[in-house]
């Protein structure tokens, strides 16, 4: 028997190569009961590794590879001639026994991590092992060791005194013999053997296994270049051959015996380091359950959660002793004190002579008391408090939705007895783990919620949750690239070739997307030339490459949370457990997912907005759900900005659908998921909504669960009602029964199961045969509708927002970003709707978007953070000084810098300051941008005699010299307001197309209504959007979205059309489009893509055929443009309006 | 005291497996002691690691896939006689996997 101590997975990041389930999977294959995972610098894999063992039987053992970073020890230095020490620090590994060790495993990583701390390690051995009297900690020394340096180097009188430290610690030691073969190490690894057998410590041998199979050898050196930021070089790779791999049983041994032999040693010898080997090993072996805490939950203390004054620990977290752990006892008590809390909190705002109020809340505390969650409830509703106290947008998202108790203690808005949500969609009596609630708070304010919970319940019972961005196709190309060496441009042009896909599909994408198979790189794969290039980016597939901070994942705990996950400082600096957020709830922590929407910001923005100009308070949550003018504005499809209603998709949905109650906007968002989509639901839904078809109900006693849907199953919440009732099960036991059709081999059984239940309840055979062809067909696809109606809240507010208060809307939206579309989109669309945008003003702008009351209304101002590189204290400056006389009082009271000056120039801020006409009304006599630009220089210039004490230095208050040169003209302005804002804000990119549109008669999006149904007509217009999402046919469909000044124009290209227009339909800004129309509502209207062009080329093509010797000639042009449609020719144009950065949403699918 | 010499190929003659006389600088030393045998797997100083050809392929189109450093040698540390004096040394023999026609043997080690 023989067991791996020394394994590290990909979880030792850019170093070990296997999962920690394949590392499980080799085990078992050797017949091998047991095995350790110690990876390097943290416990990442840990849960997942112990939950692997947990499924395949195996016994796990945990530990960690550290380094050494200050021992205390001073190795001597080598003698002259003799090799240089290593400058890599020397490294131990610790390996956990028992639930002490696992304790103190966890705290000494988290001190490994902590920042700007020289700690000594082997002192905080010697700390943890004091202080974890319930077990420990064994110390592996191998040749990375101190110990093994001072070996190597022949400094035995070092090595012996590090070994009485490493002693001294009261930790296991061992001597670690290691053999990789490569050259002089076997005499090495018998050299520690021999050092370990004269001074009395136990050795054991390992293999460092750093990759299961020998093949995996080229991938580790790929990680060291990548690790070490280096390219690939004979001295930056750390392997020497491929004998790092996990050996068999066998194999081991034959090692031993070969070291054995060069050690002098007999065979007693070698049985007895195996023997020690297996000793450790068994001694090690971490019960999950018991030591990790895998399938406990923990949350906390009632005392903490009812005093708000809890007592914080002071000082270093990570070097907090150990907590004690709470009794069951003690547990048990503090639940039933909990749920007398609980109802006492709900009580008071149950509504009086309400049975149907009562009886849910009734049922719902008694589920919560069984499962003892009655401290999460109360937890999760005093983390809402602290946000809302803050005067923080918060609102509860995803199944919690459908709790009662949410909505009484204020978590969620909603109430499910208003909407038919129901609460074992969310938590059941049959599920013991925790619920998962989502609360959804202002982005721009979200770590201010997490200040609020780290204060409120102390660092040590809140820590962030980490996650591991993997290994994806374009960092894969990237990395590989560099560690070869080749060139950073053409790495960048190949990765950003390929659409977000995963590493292991760049073969395939290379064969099937048209794009990428027409293009050079197609050519290369195909003649085999990038074969062993694509074989080292796809072994890289999945790999971790780095951790970072969940963006919203914030995990709470009793306070013996730091004793059961490792934590590191976060980007942020928040303490960041090592594990996932899949990790933590597997160790029942609570898990909160803290989510910044950026729509919850620009609603808050809007209302502040309304409250500054309007002198009004709106309180959104309250506003009734029942308006009818907001309802018009969503069937009008009118809704770019509006939360989750405004892509192309949505709004072909909501004009065919047009929507007339809050319920109806539930159904869309409901509808418009991927599995709705791909198992057609929609149309039923549709033909039956719109009288196309009556409504199919199956049964009398089935109508009122599917009356609202029109008869088609929609929900998870309809398909739970539609089991129970056919089977008479509870609602609780039926979820577990939708839960089961994920999987199709559940199916037979489910089967079994039902009939009978529902024959026995008099159904007929006919009816129950066409019920279980609803559930098979939709039971999977179904959306949870307590989900759908927290985001269809703040959909409503969103609109009624843009309904009543357009202007404070777009302000919002535009300061806040929330939606798909780019800015430029949104100004266009504000103005189709009646606001102005009023252009940089460098008096009246301000930091964000702000509202101005103009001759026409509301208007909106542009805002100064637009500018760019212009910096916080830039922006500070200008607003704190405003207004300004002139150019020259701005320059003197501000700090901003001079290449921003010339962009506040350009972009037009100082125009009505410095009354500069508009570009039609040139006038030499008058100041102009051009003037004000060189006058910058003079003002620099002067700046910098001033500072030098200069003694003719220029005098600062002069006015701007009027040199005479031409204004800007509108082209100029507009490629200069794209350049610095973004935005094109004085003319629409397209109005300088206008007289090419006019002649090919390209239709508007605002004329597209009035077409027929399957016409071939040209559309042009600036890109904004270009998606892949999932379609039923599973094929992949390009979406396009223009904005050609009078409203978007949604386009699709299907398979046929890609090979020849993917490439131009993804690089370029500008398009010309031919395509077939065809209706698919009232309002609604959408064009199939035949052709694209850049819209650019064909301008270029339309002046060279236009120019006679005679003047211009429309006709010739148009004909040219024709021709060069026919022909497919594409020009590089030299007259283009590009856009200078990328203006247009794409989607994973999308390369670029 | 020990030195490594460029690596020599060495004529060697063998009874199962086992080195028993070989030639070296024009000698030839019978094999009087074993005082160790061992595996050494990689390369030598002059293999060619493996990702410099897959910067050729650009070039020639053609990929050598072998990795050098799955080679294993099989190291006899011997004490050998020959008329001229004793020699202690490591000759090592390459498990040809890639080469078959290449001399396996390589004197790779003497101590002076």
């Amino acid at each position: 028997m023989f067991t791996h101590l020394n394994v590290v997975s990909h979880y030792s990041l850019r170093f070990g190569i296997a999962a920690p389930e394949e590392i499980v999977d080799f085990a078992v294959q050797n017949d091998m009961q047991t095995v350790a995972l110690t990876d390097r610098d943290g416990l990442y894999g840990a849960v997942r590794f112990a939950q692997a063992c947990m499924d395949a039987d195996v016994n796990p053992i945990i530990g960690c590879n550290l380094p050494l970073q200050n021992s205390g020890i001073e190795i001597a230095a080598p003698m002259v001639g003799q090799a240089s020490l290593d400058l890599k620090p020397a490294r131990f590994t610790a390996i956990a026994f028992g639930y002490g060790g696992m304790v103190g495993l966890n705290r000494l990583v988290s001190a490994h991590h902590e920042v700007g701390v020289d700690h000594n390690v082997v002192r905080r051995v010697c700390e943890i092992s004091q202080e974890t009297n319930s077990g420990g900690l064994s110390v592996l020394l191998g040749p990375n060791s101190d110990l093994g340096r001072a070996i190597f180097e022949k400094q035995f009188t070092s090595a012996k005194r590090i070994l009485e430290v490493w002693r001294s610690t009261g930790a296991d030691i061992y001597c670690e013999v290691v053999s990789h073969r490569s050259l002089g190490e076997t005499q090495f690894a018998a050299k520690m053997w021999q050092f370990a057998n004269e001074n009395h410590v136990p050795a054991v041998i390992t293999n460092a296994v750093r990759h299961l199979r020998p093949d995996q050898g080229k991938t580790a050196d790929i990680l060291d270049a990548t690790r070490k930021l280096v390219p690939l070089s004979k001295g930056n790779v750390e392997r020497k051959n491929n004998e790092a791999i996990f050996k068999s049983e066998i194999q081991m041994q034959r090692l031993a015996c070969e070291i054995a032999q060069v050690a002098g040693f007999g065979i007693e010898d070698v049985w007895k380091i195996l023997h020690t080997t297996e000793d450790l090993a068994q001694k090690s072996i971490i019960n999950p359950r018991e030591d990790m805490g895998i399938g406990e939950i923990f949350v906390p203390e009632l005392d903490v959660i009812k005093n708000p004054n809890v007592q914080e620990f002071e000082g270093e977290i990570w070097s907090r002793p150990p907590a004690r752990r709470r009794t069951k006892k003690v547990i048990a008590c503090e639940a039933a004190q909990a749920d007398t809390i609980l109802r006492a909190m709900c009580e008071t705002k149950l509504p009086g002579n309400n049975e149907v109020a009562r009886d849910r809340l009734e049922e719902e505390l008694k589920t919560i008391s069984t499962l003892g969650f009655a401290s999460f409830f109360l937890t999760v509703a005093e983390v809402v408090n602290l946000a809302r106290n803050l005067d923080i947008r918060v609102a509860a998202r995803g199944s919690g939705a459908g709790s009662y108790v949410n909505h009484l203690l204020g978590i969620s808005v909603l109430n499910p007895l208003e909407h038919g949500l129901i609460m074992q969609r969310f938590l059941s009596p049959l599920r013991s783990s925790l619920p998962d609630i989502d609360i959804d708070v202002e982005s721009h304010r979200r770590l201010e919620v997490y200040d609020a919970i780290f204060e409120r319940f102390g660092q040590d019972r809140v820590a962030c949750v980490s996650m591991m961005d993997t290994y994806r196709v374009r960092n894969a190309i990237r990395d590989v690239g560099s560690a070869l060496g080749l060139p950073p441009a053409e790495i960048d042009t190949f990765a950003k070739s390929f659409p977000r896909i995963r590493a292991r599909n760049a073969r395939a994408a290379l064969e099937e997307l048209p794009e990428l198979a027409k293009s050079g790189f197609g050519t290369l794969a195909k003649s085999g030339q990038l074969n062993p290039l694509l074989k080292l980016i796809e072994s890289l597939d999945g790999m971790p490459r780095h951790v970072s901070m969940h963006p919203c994942g914030v995990l709470l705990s009793d306070s013996t949370l730091l004793d059961r996950t490792p934590v590191q400082a976060s980007g942020q600096d928040f303490p960041m457990s090592q594990y996932d957020k899949d990790d933590v709830e597997t160790l029942g922590f609570l898990k909160l997912d803290v989510l910044g929407i950026r729509m919850q910001s620009a609603m808050s923005y809007a209302v502040s907005e309304i409250e500054r100009v309007e002198k009004q308070r709106v309180e959104l949550d309250e506003i009734p759900l029942d308006d009818q003018k907001t309802f018009e504005l969503i069937q009008s499809t009118k809704t770019l900005g509006v939360f989750q209603i405004e892509s192309p998709g949505q709004r072909e949905l909501i004009g065919k659908f047009a929507p007339t109650s809050f319920n109806d906007i539930i159904i869309d968002i409901s509808l418009f998921r991927p599995g709705p989509v791909k198992s057609d639901m929609i149309t039923p839904f549709l033909n039956a909504r719109q009288g196309w078809k009556p409504a199919q109900y199956l049964h009398p006693n089935l109508v009122e669960i599917v009356k609202e849907t029109s008869g088609v199953v929609v929900f998870h919440e309809q398909v739970i009602k539609l089991i129970s009732a056919l089977s008479g099960c509870t609602w609780a036991e039926a979820d577990e029964v939708r839960r089961s059709f994920g999987d199709n081999e559940n199916l037979p059984k489910i089967r079994a199961w039902l009939y009978p239940k529902a024959l026995k309840l008099k159904y007929d055979l006919d009816v129950i045969e066409e019920v279980w062809a609803v559930l098979k067909a939709f039971a999977s696809f179904g959306f949870c509708k307590a989900h759908a109606g927290a985001f269809a809240l703040p959909t409503y507010q969103s609109a009624w927002l843009k309904t009543h208060h357009r202007a404070a809307f777009y302000a919002g939206v535009l300061t806040h970003d929330p939606g798909m579309y780019p800015k430029r989109l949104i100004v266009e669309d504000a103005r189709q709707m009646g606001v102005q945008i009023l252009g940089l003003d460098i008096n009246l702008s301000k930091r964000d978007f702000v509202v101005e009351e103009s001759d026409a209304g509301y208007a909106v101002r542009m805002a100064l953070s637009q500018i760019k590189n212009i910096s916080d204290s830039e922006i500070d400056s200008i607003v704190c000084a405003q207004p300004f006389v002139d150019i020259n009082d701005m320059w003197q009271r501000t700090n901003v810098s001079r290449p921003v000056m010339q962009s506040l120039v350009l972009a037009g801020a100082f125009d009505a300051l410095h009354q500069i006409p508009s570009a039609r009304h040139q006038n030499r006599s008058t100041t102009t941008r051009r003037d004000l630009y060189v006058h910058i220089n003079e003002l620099a210039r002067n700046h910098i005699a001033d500072r030098n004490e200069l003694l003719f230095a220029p005098v600062a208050d002069t006015p701007p010299l009027i040199t005479g040169l031409p204004e800007m003209d509108e082209l100029e302005r507009v490629q200069a307001e794209l350049e610095i804002l973004g935005i094109d804000v004085s003319h629409h990119v397209i109005d300088f197309y206008k007289p090419l549109l006019q002649a090919l008669n390209v239709v508007s999006s605002s004329n597209l209504l009035n077409t027929r149904s399957n016409q071939e007509i040209f559309v042009a217009g600036v890109k904004v959007a270009a998606q892949t999402p999932p379609v039923r046919s599973g094929k992949r469909v390009i979406f396009v979205t223009l904005d050609d000044s009078t409203g978007p124009i949604d386009a699709a290209f299907f398979e046929d059309t890609q090979a020849d227009y993917s490439h131009t339909l993804l690089n370029s800004w500008t398009l010309l489009m031919r395509g077939v129309t065809r209706r698919t509502g009232p309002r609604g209207i959408s064009v199939r893509g035949t052709g694209c062009w850049s819209l650019a080329d064909v301008q270029e093509v339309f002046n060279a055929g236009s120019a006679k010797p005679w003047g211009l000639d429309k006709e010739a042009g148009v004909q040219a443009v024709m021709d060069f449609i026919e022909n497919d020719h594409a020009i590089i144009s030299n007259v283009a309006i590009s856009a200078p950065q990328k203006l247009w949403h794409t989607s994973p699918g999308i390369a670029g | 005291m020990s030195k490594r010499p460029e690596v020599f190929q060495l004529q060697v003659q063998t009874k199962d497996n086992i080195p028993v006389k070989f030639c070296w600088r024009g000698q030839w030393y019978s094999v009087s002691t074993i005082l160790m045998y061992w595996l050494e797997v990689g390369s030598f100083k002059n293999a060619t690691p493996w990702w410099q050809s897959i910067s050729a392929v650009f070039a020639d189109q053609v990929y050598n896939d072998v990795d050098e450093q799955d080679v294993t040698w099989h190291i006899w540390r011997i004490e050998a006689k020959s008329p001229k004096g004793k020699l202690v040394s490591d000759i090592a023999f390459r498990e040809s996997l890639f080469s078959a026609n290449a001399e396996p043997w390589r004197m790779i080690r003497v101590f002076d």
